[in-house]
C-alpha cells in the first residue's frame, strides 16, 4: 500500500554548495540519498513530494560541513500482512511462483497455490487447472494476499498466497 | 492425475454459498457484465474505461468446493482437516504498524501524485545527476496498473463515509485497490471487517459493494444507508 | 496448517514393484546427500539479513490485538498438533507456508532459482517425488550438464596465442547466437567456442530429459554461457547452477537439483567433482579447442584452434554420448511396457508409474555399459606390476564395467590380449593363436565412446629392450 508520510533527516552539505542555490542543492541531495531506499518501518521511499521545512544549519566541528535538519513529505510503498495486492508473475517453477508488485518481490509457494492447479514444465512453465481454464505463467496478473513481509536495506520480500477465496489470476497474458 | 491431490483437506467455503453466480466457477462473466463489471465511476460523466481487465478467474470463489474432492485419496479425515484449514483470518493491522502521522493512500491517489512528479522530473531532467530510481518507475507502474478510478477524489469521498462506521483507513484503501464486487468478496479479502461488531459492519458493507462497481445504485444505497447518501450526492454532482 | 503431507505412494501394488525391481535388478535409490548441506557457506550470505530481520519483527510483531482472543478460540477448536507448520522452506527468512519469520540455517539454499530462497530436506524430497511422477509420465529423466570441456571451451582473451589471433576475425554475431559457435563475450573478456554438434545434442536431449547446467564457473559466466547455448530459454529455464550456488566447495552435488537421484544422468569431464554421484556420471572426453585450455591440462601439442581444426561433428563426443543417452532412455522406459502386458488394462497405467518410480537409471547406465565389451575375454600382459592384485587395478575394473571378463592366464577362450609390448610371451601367444593384440587405450577409448573400438587402431609396438 502507498502512504504519505513526513520524515526527517539531517543533510550534510559542503560550503561550496552554498549560495543562491542552497535550497535546491539540499533538495536534490536529499532526493539522491533517500529515493529508492528502504526502511523496515516505512518501506520503499518511492518519491519525495514536498519539503515541509529546512532548519538552521549547524557547522560540524572539524569538517566544515554544515548539517541541515530537513522535514520532507514522501510517498512510500509498503506491503502489510493481510493486505491484498495485485502482482505480475515474474517466474514460475516447481516450487511455486515469484511475482512483483511495484518494487516488492513476492513468493507464492506451491503449498499456497490451489490444489487443483498443477505445475507444467516446458519453455513456458505454468500452473494450470485440470480443465485448463485457469493458467498462471510469466506475466500473468494475480491477486494475492500477503501473509509475511520482511524489509532489508534495498529490498522487500513477501510471502503471498492465492489459496483463498477471491484470490488468483486476474489477467491471463495468453488471452489478453 | 492428482499430483497435488491427497493433501488431505478439502476447501471449506461455508460462508460463501450465497455468492451470486458471477463468482461461482470463476469463469462466468455474464453476471458481472450485467452489473457493468468493473466499471468504477463515481462521477456521472466519467467516460474512461476501467484499466483493469477483470475476468474473475479467482480461485473457486464459492460453490466449487464440492469439486475439490476429486483425487484426494490418502490422508482422509477431511472434516477434521477442513476445520483446521480454515485459518484465523489474517487481519490488516496497518494502523498499529505505522506512526500516527501516516496517511494511507489509494493506489489511484498515489498514481496521481507520482504521475505529477514524473512529469516534473522530465522537465527538470537537465540535471543529469538526478536519476529517476528504479523503484519510482516500478511504483508508478504499479500504481497505474491497479488504479481503477477515474476520479480518485470522489472515490475517496464515498469511501470516507465508511469511516463513520468504524472502517479503518487501511481497510478502505485495500477495498478501493482491489475493488470487490460483492459483500462476500469484501469479507473474504478484508476479514477484519467482520469483527468485532460484525453485524453492524456487514450491513454497511453491503452498500459499499453496491456503490463501488456500479456507479451507485442510488436508490438501493439510500434505502439501506441513509446517512451516507450525502457523500454520494456530492460526488455525483 | 501444515500441508506438507506427501501425496505419494497412495496407490501402489507392492507385488508388482517387487517383481519389476527384480526384473530390472534395480537398487534402491541411494540415501539422499542433502544432509551434507554446508553450513559455512550459508552464513556468509544470510547472517546480515537475519540480524536485520530480528530487529524489524521485534518492532512490528508485538501488537496487542483485540483479535487475539478470537485467534485462541479458533486454535482450540481445531485439532491441535497438525496445526503446527513444519516450515518446509523459507524466502527472505520467512516460512514459505505460514509467512512467519524462521531462522533455519540447516536448509539448502536455492539461490540459483531466486535470491533468499531455501528449502529443507523433506520439502526437497517432496518436490522430487511429485516431480518425478510427472516427468516419468512424460517419459523424461533429468540430465545435468557441465559447461567447460563438455559443451564448450572458453579462453580468456589475454591468454590467446599468436596463432589464435585469426579467430578474432571469425567470431559470430551476438545478435543471433542460435546459429554461431564462436563468440567473443567482451563483458567477461572471454572467447568461447561451442563444441561441435552441441545444438543438435541439446535439441534431441531436451526431448528425453529435463536439463540443468551445472558449472564450477561463476554465476555471471554460467548465465552468459546459458544464453549462448539456449538463446530462447527453451532448454534450461532457471535451472542454471554455478559455483556460487553449490553447497560444498570444489564439489558438485545433486542436493540442489530437483530431480531424484535415481533418475539423474550427469555429463561432466571431471569425475572428482562428483564424488558422491559417480554412478550417475557419464565421463566426457575433454574438449580442448583453445591453446590455453591445452596448456592448463599439460598438453604440449598444438590446440585445435592453432591447427585450424575442430572435433568431428558426426563422430565427436557429443554425438557419441547422445547415442548412449538414447539407449539409456530407451532401456529405462522400454522394459516397463513389456512387463505391463501381464496385467489387465485398468492396472496397466498404475503399475507403469509405480514401476518407473522404483527404477534406477544408474543401473541402466551400468547395464548399457556392460554391453560395450560383452563377450570379450581379456588377458593383460605386463600391464600391472607383479606385486599388486591385478583385479583391483583401474584398467581391469574398467574392462569389467564394460562387460569384458578378465583373466591373468591365457586359454582358448581368450579373445584379446592387452599389452604395451609386442615382445612379451602373451603377446606372442596372441599373434600365434590369432587373438587380438591391442594396447590399453583400446579399453580407455571404449570407455569414453561407449562402443567397442576397431582393434587395428590400437596396435602394439615391439619394445627395443626385449
Amino acid at each position: 500500500m502507498f502512504f504519505h508520510i513526513v520524515l526527517e533527516r539531517n543533510m550534510q552539505l559542503h560550503p561550496r554548495h552554498f549560495g543562491r542555490n542552497l535550497r535546491e542543492n539540499l533538495v536534490s541531495k536529499l532526493m539522491k540519498d533517500v529515493e529508492g531506499t528502504c526502511s523496515g518501518q516505512h518501506g520503499f521511499v518511492v518519491a519525495i513530494t514536498g519539503i515541509e521545512n529546512i532548519g538552521k544549519g549547524m557547522i560540524r566541528d572539524g569538517t566544515g560541513f554544515v548539517s541541515f535538519p530537513m522535514k520532507y513529505q514522501c510517498v512510500v510503498f509498503r506491503p502489510f500482512k493481510g493486505e491484498i495486492l495485485e502482482a505480475v508473475v515474474t517466474m514460475v517453477n516447481k516450487m511455486g511462483f515469484f511475482a512483483e508488485a511495484g518494487p516488492v518481490q513476492i513468493f507464492v509457494s506451491n503449498h499456497l497455490i490451489p490444489d487443483d492447479m498443477e505445475f507444467q514444465t516446458g519453455d513456458m512453465p505454468n500452473y494450470t487447472t485440470s480443465d485448463g481454464s485457469v493458467k498462471i505463467q510469466k506475466d500473468s496478473e494475480v491477486r494475492l494476499k500477503i501473509i509475511g513481509t520482511r524489509v532489508d536495506a534495498t529490498e522487500i520480500f513477501c510471502i503471498g498466497t492465492i489459496k483463498d477465496d477471491f484470490l488468483g489470476v486476474i489477467n491471463d497474458p495468453t488471452t489478453a | 492425475m492428482s499430483e497435488k491431490g491427497g493433501k488431505g483437506f478439502s476447501l471449506p467455503k461455508p460462508s460463501l454459498k450465497s455468492t451470486p453466480p458471477s463468482s461461482k466457477d470463476g469463469k462466468d462473466d455474464s453476471s458481472t457484465k450485467s452489473k457493468k463489471g468493473r466499471r468504477v465511476q463515481f462521477d456521472s460523466e466519467g467516460s474512461r474505461e476501467p484499466k483493469s481487465n477483470f475476468s474473475s478467474k479467482f480461485y473457486r470463489p464459492a460453490a466449487a468446493s464440492g469439486k475439490a474432492d476429486w483425487g484426494k485419496g490418502g490422508k482422509g479425515d477431511t472434516i477434521a482437516n477442513a476445520k483446521k484449514k480454515e485459518p484465523q483470518p489474517l487481519e490488516l493491522k496497518i494502523e498499529q504498524e505505522l506512526p500516527k502521522s501516516v496517511k494511507c493512500m489509494m493506489d489511484c491517489e498515489a498514481a496521481d501524485i507520482l504521475q505529477g512528479i514524473q512529469e516534473q522530473m522530465v522537465m527538470l531532467s537537465k540535471d543529469p545527476t538526478i536519476k529517476i530510481p528504479v523503484s519510482f518507475d516500478k511504483g508508478l507502474q504499479y500504481a497505474n496498473s491497479t488504479s481503477r478510478y477515474t476520479h480518485p477524489q470522489s472515490g475517496r469521498h464515498v469511501l470516507e463515509t465508511l469511516k463513520k462506521y468504524g472502517v479503518k483507513d487501511g481497510e478502505i484503501c485495500v477495498i478501493a485497490n482491489v475493488c470487490p464486487e460483492t459483500t462476500d468478496e469484501v469479507f473474504a479479502l478484508v476479514p477484519s471487517l467482520k469483527v468485532p461488531n460484525g453485524t453492524v459492519k456487514l450491513l454497511k458493507i453491503d452498500f459499499l459493494v453496491f456503490c463501488l462497481p456500479d456507479c451507485l445504485s442510488v436508490s438501493v444505497f439510500q434505502e439501506c444507508f441513509p446517512e451516507a447518501i450525502w457523500g454520494c450526492q456530492l460526488c455525483l454532482d | 496448517m501444515s500441508i506438507a503431507d506427501s501425496p505419494l505412494h497412495s496407490s501402489s501394488s507392492d507385488d508388482f514393484v517387487g517383481f519389476l525391481e527384480s526384473a530390472l535388478d534395480s537398487g534402491s535409490p541411494g540415501s539422499s546427500p542433502d544432509e551434507e548441506a554446508d553450513d559455512d557457506s550459508d552464513i556468509e550470505i544470510d547472517s546480515n539479513s537475519a540480524k536485520r530481520r530480528k530487529v524489524e519483527f521485534g518492532s512490528t510483531e508485538e501488537i496487542p490485538g483485540s483479535t487475539s482472543e478470537v485467534f485462541v478460540e479458533e486454535l482450540s477448536e481445531a485439532s491441535t498438533k497438525e496445526d503446527i507448520c513444519t516450515h518446509p522452506g523459507s524466502f527472505g527468512d520467512m516460512c514459505i507456508v505460514c509467512g512467519q519469520p524462521v531462522d533455519d540455517k540447516s536448509s539448502v539454499i536455492f539461490g540459483y532459482i531466486h535470491k533468499g530462497l531455501r528449502l529443507n530436506n523433506d520439502e526437497i524430497d517432496r518436490l522430487r517425488k511429485t516431480d518425478i511422477k510427472k516427468s516419468l509420465r512424460h517419459k523424461k529423466l533429468y540430465l545435468v550438464l557441465d559447461l567447460d570441456h563438455t559443451l564448450l571451451n572458453s579462453t580468456h582473451l589475454n591468454h590467446m596465442s599468436a596463432e589464435e589471433e585469426y579467430l578474432h576475425s571469425q567470431i559470430d554475431s551476438l545478435q543471433d547466437v542460435s546459429k554461431g559457435s564462436l563468440f567473443r563475450v567482451d563483458i567477461m573478456h572471454m572467447m568461447t567456442k561451442l563444441r561441435p554438434f552441441v545444438r543438435t545434442f541439446l535439441k534431441e536431449a531436451s526431448e528425453m530429459f529435463e536439463m540443468y547446467i551445472y558449472t564450477m564457473g561463476e554465476r555471471a559466466y554460467a548465465l552468459e554461457m546459458a544464453r549462448l547455448l539456449d538463446p530462447r530459454k527453451e532448454y534450461f529455464g532457471d535451472r542454471v547452477i554455478s559455483r556460487d550456488d553449490g553447497t560444498q566447495k570444489h564439489q558438485k552435488g545433486l542436493d540442489i537439483v530437483l530431480g531424484q537421484d535415481n533418475a539423474v544422468v550427469i555429463l561432466d569431464d571431471t569425475e572428482n567433482a562428483w564424488t558422491k554421484h559417480k554412478d550417475n556420471l557419464i565421463l566426457m572426453e575433454r574438449y580442448h579447442f583453445f591453446s590455453s585450455s591445452c596448456k592448463q591440462f599439460g598438453f604440449r601439442c598444438k590446440s585445435l584452434s592453432e591447427l585450424r581444426s575442430d572435433e568431428s561433428e558426426p563422430e565427436g563426443a557429443l554425438a557419441t554420448v547422445l547415442e548412449v543417452l538414447k539407449r539409456v532412455h530407451n532401456m529405462f522406459f522400454h522394459a516397463s511396457n513389456t512387463l505391463c502386458l501381464y496385467d489387465g488394462k485398468k492396472l496397466h497405467f498404475l503399475c507403469l508409474e509405480d514401476n518407473l518410480v522404483e527404477r534406477d537409471v544408474r543401473q541402466v547406465l551400468k547395464t548399457v555399459k556392460k554391453d560395450v565389451l560383452k563377450g570379450c575375454k581379456i588377458v593383460f600382459s605386463h600391464e600391472f606390476p607383479s606385486n599388486v592384485d591385478a583385479e583391483n587395478q583401474p584398467l581391469w575394473k574398467m574392462a569389467e564395467q564394460l562387460g569384458a571378463s578378465c583373466s591373468t592366464q591365457v586359454d582358448p577362450s581368450v579373445t584379446h590380449v592387452v599389452s604395451g609390448d609386442a615382445g612379451t610371451e602373451k603377446s606372442k601367444w596372441a599373434v600365434k593363436e590369432k587373438k587380438f593384440l591391442v594396447n590399453k587405450q583400446w579399453i580407455e577409448a571404449a570407455n569414453y565412446m561407449w562402443q567397442k573400438q576397431a582393434e587395428e587402431k590400437f596396435p602394439v609396438k615391439q619394445m627395443k629392450a626385449t
